[in-house]
Formats: structure tokens, sequence, C-alpha cells
């Protein structure tokens, strides 16, 4: 019920007026002497009963009169929801939000608990729908077509939840609509049960709704509190015995400041302090944010979980943590490309080379060798790292390749010595290499005088492998190109004393290019020779592999192939453990992948073969972690009043209505329907009223009978 | 005019009933000869009628022309005119002092009117007497006919006062005791007392041969009971009080006092007691013409 002039129901305030009266004048009642009591208290005696009905009955009456007629200036309009859908075929669609930020939970109840309570309430009031269709939108399943069994509908309700990433409303509104399209219903509509928060809402104004209302029920009942972490970045730098960077980014969707204490965990140990952070309240532009840093050295090669959380609990738990799987190690495939080859054992590159790479652990480094004149794209296939053993010259085709690979994260290595045209290098891989190639310099031979190079130990190809430097090898070099121009962003391992790059690293794109201005053989140096050679070699590989694919983590919905890195040989099974502790068992795909999907809930995924026969001397095992869509930690929602303006901008006609709960949108569709105005009605109340009021008033009067003759002196007379 | 030197006696008003004489209607015994009739019958100088005879009576009053005309013995009857012995019994009591809106209280126009009456009966030679009560006899005055004795009762009626509560049912029968001669008793009051009571003790008055006429006094107010508003009325003679909204209570409080003056009319009429409603707002004289007029007009019948 509305009122045209609801101002004039102040005037409701005018009902208290008889009783006030009449208490008033009980308080002031004026005293009047009297000849005898005894009439008025044998009156009183007999009719006390009928005159407190009567007392009550006026004062009633009368205070009903007032607020009645109050009632009926304002002009009270009768809207009745059953009026729009009474008796009619009704075909409606149901969008129910199902993204990660409908589980924000204010006193036990989620957003999500509030939008299939309220769905539920439509599909079994009073004015459901004859034929309907759920869309969840998070979910993969669509309906096909309406349907008129809500007990479906109500089953498949209380059985959804939450998944990861953004709702999109308005590709589910443009399902709907095509749902409808074909339906011959009087009236349609489109429920959307959702949190409004605004990422989801994007693009639904661009629609045309044909017409057909939307309904909005705003489930978000207050601002959340909440504070989540939405991105975690990991240095792409993550080699044993080497710092790799954690970058937490925090995001504040809060209508207060909030204090929140951050901390890291690996492998189930907080490592370091934990942080604490003060984000500003979110404001009209949305939400704040600031980043947190942690650092932390990986030693074993293994798979490593972890984690980055908050501290302090609020609305939304699921991004209150961050979660990472990384592996380091594992078995490296690297590619040896074979240049001008030279017979002499310690003087040919690619033999030492490949002397080094198959030394290491067979579960280590896998080699294959290739002529340079046959190496391709094909080649690199599979491949973590590539070494170029004093390779002439690469042909478009082959630089482009290389270039490709060491972008997408493999390492390539070159070895330059005598044969190695450097214009070409410079040509093929300008702005790869960590520098311009120059002339080489130094003589060789037994007379000549070498160079002692220079050995960063902290590198991480260096650090560690000896206790003390002077433990370590002396490097002696003769010959070796000058690298020009270096790069800002160049590593030294070795260089001369004069600071020339004897080898250097760069990263570029998300690979690595290792640029040894020597020669891989002793025709230029004693390297090869040195106890340093091997380390180095395996170094490179072991990197090249802890960098590609090693970071294990997910967004929660995405497929995951798990990868054991050795091949199984027979019927080989792979064992899931989910983080609620459930085991998913997955057949391996030629004994080498297997493709997992159920990756809805947030958490650690751990893997393990367990049946089939391992090329390797151990079962391969590993772990992954699952994280839900940053995105969904901007709550930041967008007001309905705003988006219904919006919408009707674009859909002149077209019916928006909103509300809190299925009622206030039903019944601010009856309010846009034509009222029925109460205000002649209630005048008829009113005056029907006045007459009760003095019928009841004046029934004292009518019946008084006439003043006997013998006291009136001119009847006397 | 000359001003009467008296509170309660207005001779212009009086003129009024000059030509006027208070006519007992029944036979009342009297010392003093005049308008009144003796009811001490056969002896007397004016025929009264006759009876049939009896044996033992005396044979000088036998009315031989009846016997002559119907062969039947009749006895004469004669009656004695005698002068008349009235008390009037004036209420003075607290709920007599009593005006709304009028000029007068009802103790005033009682006392009007005692005045009135003892003026015309001691005119026509008729002794008369004054008792003044509330709970106890404050005033008492033998009856006589002489102007001294009226210039006595005048006094004592000016000097009396409002009293508090009323006893009418004890002091009418201590003075049904006390007065010894039948005669006329003439009561004016406003009878707030247990009429049951109050009746019986006028009984004790007809039981003694007494001659009765109740003046019943009001104030318009207490017929009409004309109030409005929320009102705290408090009783006169006991202090009590009671809130009530009159326009709720004024239809079964005018049954009530309706139903206590019918009452008195009832009661009255089965004794023989001429009973008067008199109301305050009505000039007395004008009240008392009325009634004697009408008694006359009774008597003449």
């Amino acid at each position: 019920m509305t009122f045209v002039t609801p101002l004039l129901l102040l005037g409701l305030a005018a009902a208290a007026i008889p009783l006030v009266l009449h208490l008033l004048a009980s308080v002031r009642a004026p005293q009047e002497y009297f000849p005898t009591l005894r009439f008025l208290k044998m009156g009183m005696e007999k009719t006390a009963r009928r005159r407190r009905l009567e007392h009550w009955l006026l004062l009633l009456i009368r205070s009903a009169l007032l607020a009645i007629l109050a009632t009926a200036v304002a002009e009270p309009i009768l809207k009745s929801t059953a009026g729009f859908w009474a008796d009619r075929r009704f075909a409606a669609v149901i969008i129910v939000d199902n993204s990660y930020s409908m589980g924000v939970s204010r006193r036990g109840e989620s957003r999500f608990d509030a939008a299939r309570r309220e769905a539920a309430k439509l599909l079994g009031g009073a004015d459901r729908p004859t034929a309907t269709a759920l869309i969840l939108t998070n979910s993969a399943d669509r309906p096909e077509a309406l349907r008129s069994d809500l007990e479906g509908h109500r089953r498949q309700l209380s059985q959804a939840s939450l998944c990861s990433g953004r709702a999109a409303i308005a590709e589910c509104v443009r399902e709907a609509l095509t749902l409808l399209k074909d339906r011959t219903a009087s009236q349609k509509a489109i429920y959307i049960f959702s949190d409004m928060q605004r990422i989801s809402f994007e693009h639904l104004a661009e629609l045309k709704t044909a017409e057909v209302p939307l309904m909005l029920v705003d489930c978000s009942s207050a601002a959340p509190v909440n504070v989540g972490i939405d991105n975690l970045k990991i240095s792409a730098d993550r080699s044993l015995g080497r710092e790799v960077k954690f970058t937490a980014s925090l995001i504040n969707s809060s209508p207060t400041d909030r204090q929140v204490h951050v901390w890291l965990q690996v492998d189930g140990n907080q490592i370091g302090e934990t942080v604490r952070k003060i984000l500003p309240a979110a404001s009209v532009e949305g939400p704040t944010r600031t980043t947190v840093r942690f650092g932390h050295t990986f030693t074993s090669p293994c798979v490593h979980v972890g984690q980055v959380a908050v501290a302090e609990t609020d609305d939304l738990a699921v991004d209150n943590v961050r979660r990472f799987s990384l592996r380091f190690g594992g078995q490296v495939r690297v590619v040896l490309v074979r240049g001008v080859g030279r017979s002499g054992g310690a003087y040919d590159p690619a033999d030492m080379l490949a002397v080094a790479l198959d030394s290491a652990d067979v579960w280590s480094i896998r080699r294959r060798t290739v002529q340079a004149h046959r190496f391709g794209k094909a080649s690199l296939a599979g491949v973590q790292a590539v070494f170029f053993a004093d390779v002439p010259e690469f042909s478009a085709a082959q630089a482009a390749a290389v270039v490709e690979f060491v972008r997408d994260g493999g390492s390539a290595v070159f070895f330059l010595g005598p044969a190695a045209r450097a214009s070409n290098y410079n040509e093929r891989f300008a702005g790869v290499l960590p520098g311009r190639i120059g002339k080489a310099v130094g003589q060789v031979g037994m007379e000549a005088r070498g160079l002692r190079a220079v050995k960063n130990l902290r590198h991480p190809y260096l650090a560690g492998l000896f206790e003390a430097e002077a433990d370590y090898p002396e490097i002696i070099i003769q010959r070796y190109y000058r690298l020009e121009r270096l790069t800002g962003d160049h590593h030294a391992v070795l260089s001369s004393p004069a600071g020339d790059p004897i080898i250097s690293t760069r990263d570029f794109g998300a690979g690595r290019v290792v640029l040894a201005t020597t020669t891989a053989s002793r025709e230029w140096n004693n390297l090869a020779t040195t106890t340093l050679f091997l380390p180095i070699v395996t170094r490179i590989c072991l990197a090249s592999g802890e960098r590609l694919g090693a970071d294990n983590t997910f967004s929660a919905g995405s497929a995951v192939t798990i990868k054991p890195g050795v091949e199984i040989l027979g019927k080989s099974v792979l064992n899931v453990t989910m983080p609620d502790g459930a085991i998913e068992v997955l057949p391996l795909i030629a004994g080498s992948a297997a493709v997992f999907t159920k990756t809805d809930r947030p958490g650690i995924y751990r893997w393990d073969v367990v049946a089939g026969k391992s090329a390797g001397p151990d079962r391969p095992a590993g772990a992954f972690a699952v994280n839900p869509d940053g995105i969904e930690s901007d709550l930041s929602g967008i007001a309905p009043e705003t988006l219904a303006k919006t919408i009707k901008s674009q859909n002149e006609g077209v019916g928006v209505y909103f509300g809190g709960t299925l009622e206030q949108v039903h019944a601010a569709a009856a309010d846009a329907a034509a009222g029925d105005n109460l205000w002649d009605r209630l005048l008829a109340v009113v005056i029907l009223l006045l007459v009760i009021e003095a019928v009841v008033a004046n029934r004292f009067g009518r019946g008084d009978k006439p003043t006997p003759a013998h006291l009136n002196p001119s009847l006397a007379a | 005019m000359a001003k009467s030197p008296y509170l309660y006696f207005e001779p212009d008003r009086l003129a009024k009933f000059a030509n006027l004489n208070l006519l007992a209607r029944q036979v009342v015994e009297g010392f003093i000869s005049g308008l009144h009739r003796s009811p001490h019958k056969g002896f007397s100088v004016e025929f009264s009628g006759q009876r049939e005879y009896s044996p033992g009576d005396d044979l000088r009053h036998l009315d031989w022309v009846a016997w002559a005309r119907t062969d039947r013995f009749y006895i004469k009857q004669y009656e004695q005119e005698t002068n008349l012995r009235a008390y009037i019994l004036l209420d003075i009591s607290g709920s007599m002092n009593y005006r709304y809106g009028g000029e007068v209280t009802k103790y005033r126009y009682g006392c009007f009117l005692a005045a009135c009456l003892a003026y015309l009966m001691c005119r026509q030679q008729d002794t008369v007497g004054m008792v003044a009560f509330d709970r106890k006899i404050r005033l008492h005055l033998p009856p006589a006919s002489t102007a001294a004795h009226l210039d006595r009762l005048f006094t004592g009626i000016e000097r009396l006062k409002p009293g508090k509560q009323t006893a009418i049912a004890e002091t009418f029968h201590e003075l049904a005791e006390r007065i010894a001669k039948r005669g006329l008793i003439i009561v004016i009051s406003d009878l707030y007392d247990d009429p049951a009571e109050v009746m019986r003790a006028l009984q004790h008055f007809c039981y003694k041969k007494h001659q009765l006429i109740l003046f019943h006094l009001f104030d318009r107010a207490e017929l009409e009971f004309p109030f409005r508003k929320m009102t705290n009325f408090v009783d006169i003679e006991t202090g009590q009080k009671i809130q009530v909204d009159p326009r709720l209570l004024r239809r079964s409080y005018r049954d009530e006092i309706n139903a206590f003056i019918e009452r008195y009319r009832k009661e009255c009429s089965d004794r023989n007691i001429e009973y008067v409603t008199a109301v305050t707002d009505q000039p007395y004289d004008l009240m008392l013409l009325n009634y004697l007029a009408r008694r006359k007009a009774m008597v003449r019948r």
C-alpha cells in the first residue's frame, strides 16, 4: 500500500486526542455540591457495565474516526501482486549467482544461503511460475529449456555450491532471454538473485531485454567486512639456494579501515615474521589495495607447498589464504646442438658438454643431441634447455625458434668457439643476448698466457659448491669474445679481470639466456677440465627445469594436466587427494599425463602414481595448489537503483524491479501496476463511524422520559 | 408599599390569597367555630346526612319525613363547624440548602412557604404551630392564632439556619407522639431519607387521625441533571465525593429520581395524604395559588 500524500499520515497522531481529552477531563474535573448522591450511586450501580462499554466504544469510535480520516486524506493506494500474476501462465528464468563473493557470511547466513532461500520462496510461493529454468552463474551446466518441474529446481538449488570466477550475469540474462523467446506464456520474467557485485553486472545494461522484466533480488544485506589476497606473485628466478620472492596483493572492501597481519607458510612452517598492514576503508571508487612481500630460499629439490594468509577473520573466508605449489628439481630434458664437428675429445665442445650432461643423475637430466643443420623448432618440443656448442651460425627460423623457446621459459646456453660468427649471432639474437658479441681476444697455445677468471661466488651456478673460496679451482681463459654494449640486467658468473663477462646470464621472457664467450672445450680455456664445469652445466639445467612448469598453482575450476615426468609403463593409475581428504582416481593417458577437472575447492591437491611400472627408481608424486579467482575479492557493489536506471535508459519500457527480498521485488512490481485509491471507501467508513458515534453518544437522551406533569409548573397551572 | 419587617413574609404576595380560605379536606376537630366542619356528628347545627335506624338510637333524631316517604326509619346526622389546628413541619437539613442557577435555595423556598401558610391560617382564625428539624427538632412553637404568636413564628423562622444531616423518619415519629390532638400536618421537605421509613412515619400521623399535606421541594437541577462535563459531585450533607461523567449517567439518574417521586406520590395517594411537588424556579406564591385553587375545587365537589 502506498499513499499519494504520505505526509498527511502525521494526522494519525490525532487518534490519540480522544484519549488525551478523556485523561485530561478526569484530572481536571470540577467540583459540584449536590443534595444527595444516592441517585447517582444507584444509577452507577445499575449501569456500570453498560457505561464502561459505551465509554470505551465511544473512545474507540472517535479514535478510529480520526485515524481513518487521516488515512483517507493521505489517499492510500492499494496495489496487489496478485493482480500482476494471478490466473496467468507465468514463465520465469531464475539466475542464481554462485560466485565466491556470495560466500560473504553475516550472522551465520551467507549471501548464497539468502539467495537460495529467496529463490526457493519463488518456487514454492503463491506467485510461483508455471515453467522455470534455473541458471547458476558459475556452473557449466546450462538448462536447455524451461520446465515445470519446480521440485527439481528446488533440489538443484539445495545442492548447488559456490564456484570460482566472476559471475557473468549479462551472459546468463542473454541465455535466459533465449530460453524465454519461444515461450508462449502471457507473463515472463527473469529473476536474478545476486549480491550485486559490480564486476558481475558488467555489460548487462547493453542487453536488449525484449521487454522481459528483470527482478533483482539483492542478497547483500550489508556492506561486507573483508580483506582478501587477490593475487600472489612469485619471482621468476626460482632456483635452489636463491631467495624466491612472494608478493601478495591485499584488497580491502570494508567500509572501515582494517589492520591485518599477514604471514608466509612453507611446507607447514611459518617463514619469517608476521607483517602488519593497515588498509584504508573502501571508497566509492572501489576497494583499497596494498602489497606485502616475503622471501624464502628453497634448498631441497622437491615439491614445496605453502600459503600466504591473513590472520584476521572476516565475512569472506575463502580469500584470506593464497596457496602455492612450487617444484624444485625433477628431470630436465636437454637438447645439445653440435656445431662444427671436431675430433679430439677434450677439444670437442659438444663432447665435453655431453659428458657433463650425462654425468648427472638419470632422474635429473636427459640429453639428446642434434646436428646444427638439423636443429629446428621441433627439436625444442618437450625440452627445458638447449645447449649450443660452437654453432657457427643460425638461420632466421632457427633463431626465431630459440627466441620463442626462451620467451616461453626455456633456457638457451650458447658456448662460442672459433667457428662462431659473431655478426650472425648479433643479428639473429639482438636484444636477447646479455650483450653484443665483439672480437675474440687472447692467444691460445702452450706459450700463450691466460687470464685468471674472476668467479662470482654469489651466483647460483657457483654458490655453495665448496666450503671456502680458496677451494674453488682456478679458471684460466686464453681466448674469449669480448662483449660490448652489455644489457643492464645481465649477471656474470665468470668474468675476466678486466670485467669482460666470460659466462653471463640474462633472463628473457619467462626463460633465460646463458652466454659463454669462450669454448666448452680445452681449446680456449681450462674450464671444461675443472671441477666447476660439471656443476655449472648441471645447475643451468636444473634451474631450467624449476622454471618450466614449476609453479603448479591454478585457479579453481580450471583443468589441471598432471605429468609424472617419467614414462609409466603398463596400466597406470593416478590418485589425487583433494583438500577435504577425498581421493579421486585418474587413469594416466599413454602413461604420461592425466587431466584433473574437479578443482572447484580451493586448497592443496596431492597426487601420486599408484599403479604401473615407473621407468625411474621412485614412484612419481607431486602436488598442486588451487586458489579462488582473485577478482572475487573485489566486493564493491553496484546500487540496484543505478543499475535499474542504466538498464531502463538502454531498454525503454522494460521493467526493472529490485529489493532485498522477493516480497519487496514483487511489491515494487506491483507498485508499477495501477493501484486502487481507497480514499472514497475510507471516507464512507468515516461517515458511517460519525453516524455510529452520534447514535452511541446520544442514546441517553433518546430514552429520557418527559418531566412528570406534577413537576411542570405550566402543566400544573 | 411598606416593606415587611420579616425576611420570609411578603404581604404583597399574600394579597393574592385574600379571598381564599384554607379548607381542610376532611372534617377536622377544632375548638373555634369557623368554616371548618367538626367530625362530631349528631348534635350540631348543620345537617350532614341520614343513616338507617338501629335499635338504641335516640328517637329525637328520627327523620319522620323520610319515614313518611319510604316507610323506613332513618336517623338524621349533623356536623359541627370547628376551627383548624395545624402544624407546619419544615425540613432545614443540609440538602435543603441547595440551589443550582436559581435564585433561592430549597431551604429559603420552604421558609417562604411556611410563613405564607402560617399567615393564611392565622388570618382565618385557625391555630398554627411550627416545627423546624434536621436530625433533631430545632424549633417548636405550639399552635396559636394570635398576632403575637404569628410574630414569634416569623421571628423563629428567620433565626433558623440550615443544619447538617437529616433524620426525617425519627423526627416524625417523635412529633406524632408529641402532638396529642389531631389536626392538619403540613410537611415541607425534600424527603431525602429512606422512603419506606418516611412513609412509615407519615403513616404514624395518619394513625393519630391527622390530615397530612406534603410539600416535596426540588431544585430544577435535581430533576433535570443538566451537568455536561466530567464532575466531582460532593454530597452536601456527608461530604462524600464521587466522579461522574453526567452525559453517561443522566438517563439513569433521571429514571431514579422520577421513580423516587412516583413512589411518594403513589404511597401518599394510598394513605390519603396530599402530595404536592414544588420546584424552586417556580414562584412560591404562584405555586401556592395553584394548589389552593385546586384544593378548593376538590372540596366543593
